[in-house]
């Protein structure tokens, strides 16, 4: 209860100004399918940020924030109010449902390593989010502490971004400067709905793992006799393998791990 | 106390090394400017250190550095500012007072787009993987951290697939060490020196064919970390039973790989059952596949007889008794200027037993009698394979040039007891042959591409031996006769050429033309001698016996590709071949045309499924094999000539397939193929209680059906996954036997077989299955009818991370209901020891000492059993040390 009253306290406050946004678009490159995703950042700093789901739909920044934008293209929408994010998630269980995130303030090293990005100078900078590395360039030029994704926090908006190992690597397509747009309608309806179903973040990490393993299990189990499948991490090919109050990256098998005895019965072996 | 304290604070004044920096941002009307970025740039303009205004407008920022500075600041809707700061003293603070901002005027702020085509090439093709993110230090190879990647599956025989497509090839730094044989890299290479894992979708071993020629193939590369080149590593694999068994296994793999330069060693040998010859078999056998690269899809290894029964029941871990050795070479190098250079050498030998006890009844038209008889089959094989490539890359074009050298020597000591009597079979047969191919591809522009190529091929293999039994006394009549002496001496020369023309239309338009011409040449001699016991030779009439011909084809050919997609739920797909073949066996000249097209149509929504169409015409023709009218012995008492000449053979299929479900959760599968022969090889035989002799002939018309099912569901409940398979297949033929009219033979199978997998995330797992095999055999002399069963259960449990164990058990049941069934129980240990980059295994084999199978096969005119020995119980300690 005391969250739903926060989020019902916190969430009108999202509403943005009227004047001088920016809007980045960003092509996501996700192994070999390229995402079509869009930031738009407020002058006080609050930005959204969504992901289309499915690579073969590939909208502009105007048709995302036009009222003729089909909401159930929209993978993840990330709100960013006061350094706390709030935003939805991609799989089944946690679709729709809007979580709180207190991310941990990212730290991050500028690098010498510069490189110019649509007409700006960007400065090279890394950092560890959430047990992964993580490189991006950001332009000083543009007074915006914002990026793709969680990533922010560094003096200037960020251009490109990329994992260490390469999962995930956005670049921007498309830059908007004082832009008019406007959340249409139909997004803001969407973030209402999402309003509706609150989850803590913990209780959401919890339920994006278990359909994890579920997965999982089912990967495992399609393969044919006499192959298999190893893998370490729940989240390998996530972009937050880690979170804070865990010691390591959560295992495939730690979930529910059950005794020989236990599994034996289960499947009607003596 | 106090004193401690302010001796406390003056040294931290003293020795701080920070400065702080600190101001209050305004605007013009006096109003704090916050979230704007406050940046303090060395005299280099590189960022020191950076901070945010607070809601008040105030700021605080902290350097460990002094000397000149710029303070940068930028808010939104505010004009930039710079402020010179300058301090030479450490530990103290520096203070701006209050900053005033200049506002951006209202009307300067003007929508301003800015955007870029193409931002980066995005290598579509290509995932990527960082080795380091998959590995925790107990993958012992290659192989087990590909096991983690995801979508990737390793086979039993360790091919490799991803998202269910067989890989062709896995590279090292973009080069090919062993193409089809990568077992041998991906089960010996250590994992430390990978520095990324690179899954290459449609890929073309042609670089230049890329985008040009439509692959669906998908090749492994492996990218090593900068400091792990040029550095020698590899594993060792020792292994051994007890004394008693004396069964062993060595193995040792040495590799270097730079960028410019690979080198792999390999020595490897073993008694243990172990058929480690897996990896290096693609090298002997000529290429065969339909690569537009390639000429002469239908060139195998020369082979008319062979003595040697292998044990084929099981896999070679139950029936392989063995000695072999192995030791390779391969090495790469990529030249400055473009030339790469590719070398590789196998020498190897093998040794194969095979131990039988039969009991064969035959029963047709009269003709009633047993045979009793004890074989065992042992074969020698010595090889050398030599190959060398060579590939110059021009601007646009590549030339490629292979040689290739194989010397196969084969050793067969055989020994028999027929009905009670000891007899021996001595034979020996060399294959040496050579191959020459030059392949010239040069790129026309991105979509186009013409392709080249000549091929030569040269093949000898000689057979010669000899068997004691009563054989040589009933052929000649002459009961001094103790000895068949039998000689083959086959040949062939194969030349060919091809040219390409490959086009890109779009990304869902392709095609292919092919025109070319290849000539062939086949030798064959043999004749049959008998020899007395002090090794005289026996006079009888060899006419019957001898062969000497001389059979050439040479073809002209043309082959259309064509494959388009639209709608993007539709695909469709022909190929068009004409064939002019003009042959000349023993001068007796004939010619054939043949055309041959095929289609297939696709269609596959998510919610439908997909579904295939095929049908297509196709000849083969009849080869050297079935050309030779002279009889040859074949060994085990049958003798085999061929009453036909040069002809082709027509046959038509069809097809349909349809599948469904997301592959994961549920799966259905259907396929049905019907084949009709226009004409198709059999034999008409005579059978006696010692010898038979075999008669290909060409009868027509014969047809058989096939089909295949599968459906797959993942039950929840039980994290399990269920399948049940089945398969249809239904042939007809026609022989005939001792002289008879030819008659009819129906065969049925069918088989239905259950499967269930789980997919625990925890220690344990199982897998089972079961199948039955029913099979009818319906021919105008009776009916029989028999089933076949074999189940297997195998479990899995992880004891720790570096401690897994498996468990496996087999069920084999052949035959009627009076056989007995054959069972395996195996048990495998397995333990890392990370810390010493160590595995340590114990695999205790064949746990119920299951000595033999006993099968039991029945035909529409015979009636068999047999026994057939297999490896006992045996229990391997060994360890695999990467270094």
């Amino acid at each position: 209860m005391r969250l739903l009253l926060s989020f019902i306290f916190l969430f009108p406050t999202l509403v943005f100004s009227q004047k001088g946004k920016i809007i980045v678009e960003f092509a996501e490159i996700w192994g070999t399918s390229v995402l079509a995703s869009v930031l738009m950042v407020e002058e006080n700093n609050s930005s959204i940020y969504i992901e289309i789901g499915n690579p073969t739909k590939q909208p502009s920044a105007e048709q995302i924030f036009s009222n003729n934008f089909n909401v159930n293209d929209i993978g993840y929408l990330i709100l960013k109010k006061n350094d706390i994010f709030y935003h939805n998630g991609l799989m089944p269980p946690v679709k729709n449902v809007l979580t709180e995130d207190k991310a941990p303030k990212i730290n991050w090293k500028i690098l010498k390593e510069t490189k110019e990005i649509m007409g700006y100078q960007c400065i090279k900078a890394e950092c560890e989010f959430r047990g992964r590395k993580v490189f991006a360039f950001f332009s000083p030029e543009i007074p915006f502490s914002s990026g793709p994704w969680k990533y922010s926090g560094l003096p200037g908006l960020i251009l490109e971004a990329w994992q260490e190992d390469e999962q995930y690597h956005y670049v921007t397509k498309k830059l908007i400067l004082n832009s008019q747009l406007e959340i249409p309608n139909a997004i803001t309806a969407f973030i209402d709905k999402l309003k509706e179903n609150p989850i803590s973040f913990k209780e959401y990490v919890q339920k994006e793992n278990n359909f994890s393993r579920k997965l999982e299990s089912m990967t495992r189990a399609s393969l044919s006799a006499n192959s298999y499948r190893a893998t370490d991490f729940l989240r390998e090919s996530d972009r937050e393998l880690q979170f804070e109050w865990e010691k390591e990256p959560e295992k495939r098998g730690s979930g529910n791990v059950m005794s020989l005895e236990e599994m034996k019965k289960k499947v009607g072996l003596k | 106390m106090k004193y401690i304290t302010l001796v406390c604070c003056l040294l931290t004044q003293l020795f701080s090394a920070q400065v702080t920096i600190k101001g209050l941002l305004q605007s013009h009307d006096g109003q704090p400017v916050a979230r704007a970025n406050v940046i303090l740039m060395d005299k280099n303009n590189n960022i020191d250190s950076y901070t945010f205004s607070q809601s008040n407008g105030e700021f605080s920022l902290v350097t460990e550095h002094y000397g000149d500075f710029v303070l940068e600041i930028n808010a939104m809707g505010f004009v930039s500012k710079k402020e010179k700061v300058s301090f030479i003293k450490k530990g103290i603070t520096v203070d701006l007072k209050t900053i005033v901002l200049e506002k951006i005027r209202t009307e300067d702020i003007k929508e301003v787009v800015i955007s870029r085509t193409n931002p980066i090439k995005i290598k579509k093709d290509t995932v990527e993987y960082k080795a380091d993110k998959f590995t925790n230090g107990t993958e012992q190879n290659v192989e087990d951290l590909l096991k983690k990647l995801p979508g990737i599956t390793v086979q039993k025989d360790g091919k490799i697939k991803v998202n269910n497509k067989e890989v062709e090839r896995v590279m090292v730094e973009g080069d090919d060490l062993f193409e089809k044989g990568y077992q041998t890299l991906t089960q010996n290479m250590p994992t430390k020196p990978v520095e990324t894992v690179q899954i290459l979708k449609n890929y073309s071993k042609n670089k230049l064919l890329k985008n040009v020629e439509k692959s669906e193939s998908v090749a492994i590369n492996l990218t090593l970390k900068e400091k792990e080149k040029g550095k020698w590593f590899g594993n060792v694999i020792l292994a051994s039973t007890s004394y008693a068994e004396d069964m062993r296994q060595g193995k040792f793999n040495l590799m270097n790989f730079t960028k410019r330069k690979k080198v792999y060693l390999l020595y490897n040998a073993n008694n243990l059952g172990l058929n480690e010859m897996d990896g290096v078999g693609y090298l002997i056998n000529p290429d065969s596949n339909q690569a537009v690269e390639n000429v002469g899809s239908d060139i195998s290894t020369l082979s008319m007889l062979n003595l040697h029964r292998k044990n084929y029941s099981f896999g070679d871990n139950r029936t392989n008794f063995n000695n072999d050795q192995l030791a390779s070479l391969s090495y790469i190098y990529n030249f400055k200027k473009d030339w790469k250079l590719k070398l590789v050498s196998i020498y190897n030998t093998t040794e194969n037993r095979n131990y039988m006890d039969s009991y064969y009844q035959f029963d047709y038209d009269g003709t009633s009698f047993r045979n009793t008889e004890s074989k065992t089959w042992k074969q020698n094989n010595k090889n050398i394979v030599g190959k060398i490539e060579l590939t110059k890359d021009y601007k646009k074009s590549n030339l490629v040039f292979y040689s290739k050298f194989s010397s196969l020597n084969e050793d067969n000591d055989n020994h028999f007891i027929f009905n009670g009597v000891p007899n021996f079979q001595s034979g020996n047969n060399k294959l040496s042959a050579t191959e020459n191919r030059v392949v010239f591809t040069k790129k026309i522009d991105s979509s186009a591409a013409i392709v080249a190529v000549a091929r030569y091929i040269h093949q000898n293999r000689p057979y010669e031996f000899f068997e004691k039994n009563n054989l040589a006394a009933i052929i000649s009549g002459d009961n001094s006769a103790q000895l068949l002496h039998q000689k083959v001496d086959a040949g062939l020369d194969f030349g060919g050429a091809k040219f390409s023309w490959l086009k890109n239309y779009s990304e869902n338009r392709n095609l292919q033309i092919n025109a070319g011409l290849d000539f062939r040449k086949h030798r064959l001699q043999s004749d049959l001698s008998l020899l007395g016991n002090s090794g005289q030779a026996i006079y009888f009439d060899q006419s019957a016996f001898f062969n000497d011909l001389e059979f050439s084809k040479n073809t002209l050919f043309s082959q259309l590709d064509y494959k388009v997609k639209w709608k993007k739920n539709w695909n469709f797909s022909t190929t068009i071949l004409n064939e002019y073949m003009w042959t000349e066996l023993d001068s007796t000249k004939k010619y054939a045309f043949a055309f041959s097209p095929s289609f297939n149509l696709g269609y596959g929504t998510f919610s439908f499924g997909t579904i295939g169409i095929n049908a297509g015409k196709r000849y083969t023709t009849t080869t050297v094999d079935n050309l030779y009218s002279g009889y040859i012995y074949q060994g085990e008492r049958s003798f085999k000539n061929n009453l036909m000449g040069f002809s082709p053979i027509a046959s038509y299929n069809g097809g349909i397939n349809y599948n469904r479900g997301d592959g994961l959760t549920r799966v259905f599968n259907i396929n049905i193929n019907y084949t009709k022969n226009e004409d198709y090889l059999s034999s008409q035989s005579i059978i006696n209680p010692n010898y038979s002799f075999y008669q290909s002939i060409l009868l027509k018309n014969n047809e058989s059906w096939n089909a295949n099912l599968e459906l797959k569901r993942y039950l929840k409940p039980l994290k399990s996954r269920i399948s049940l398979l089945g398969n249809f297949m239904k042939s007809n033929y026609q022989s005939s036997i001792n002289n008879q009219p030819l008659f009819s033979t129906q065969f049925t199978n069918l088989k239905a077989g259950l499967e269930m997998k789980s997919g625990f995330l925890g220690k344990f797992n199982y897998e089972w299955g079961y199948t039955w095999t029913f099979n009818f055999v319906n021919s105008d002399n009776g009916k029989n009818k028999y089933t076949d069963q074999n189940g297997f259960a195998n479990f899995y449990y992880n004891l720790s991370r570096t401690l897994k164990s498996e468990l496996k058990y087999e069920y084999y049941k052949s035959g009627n209901s009076a056989q007995i069934a054959t069972q395996f129980l195996d048990f495998k240990l397995n333990y890392q020891a990370t810390q010493w980059k160590m595995v340590f295994f114990l695999a205790a084999n064949n746990l119920l000492n299951t000595k033999e199978i006993r099968s039991y096969s029945i035909t529409n005119v015979s009636e068999s059993a047999y026994t057939q020995r297999l490896l006992p119980l045996h229990i391997v300690i060994g360890l695999n040390k990467n270094f």
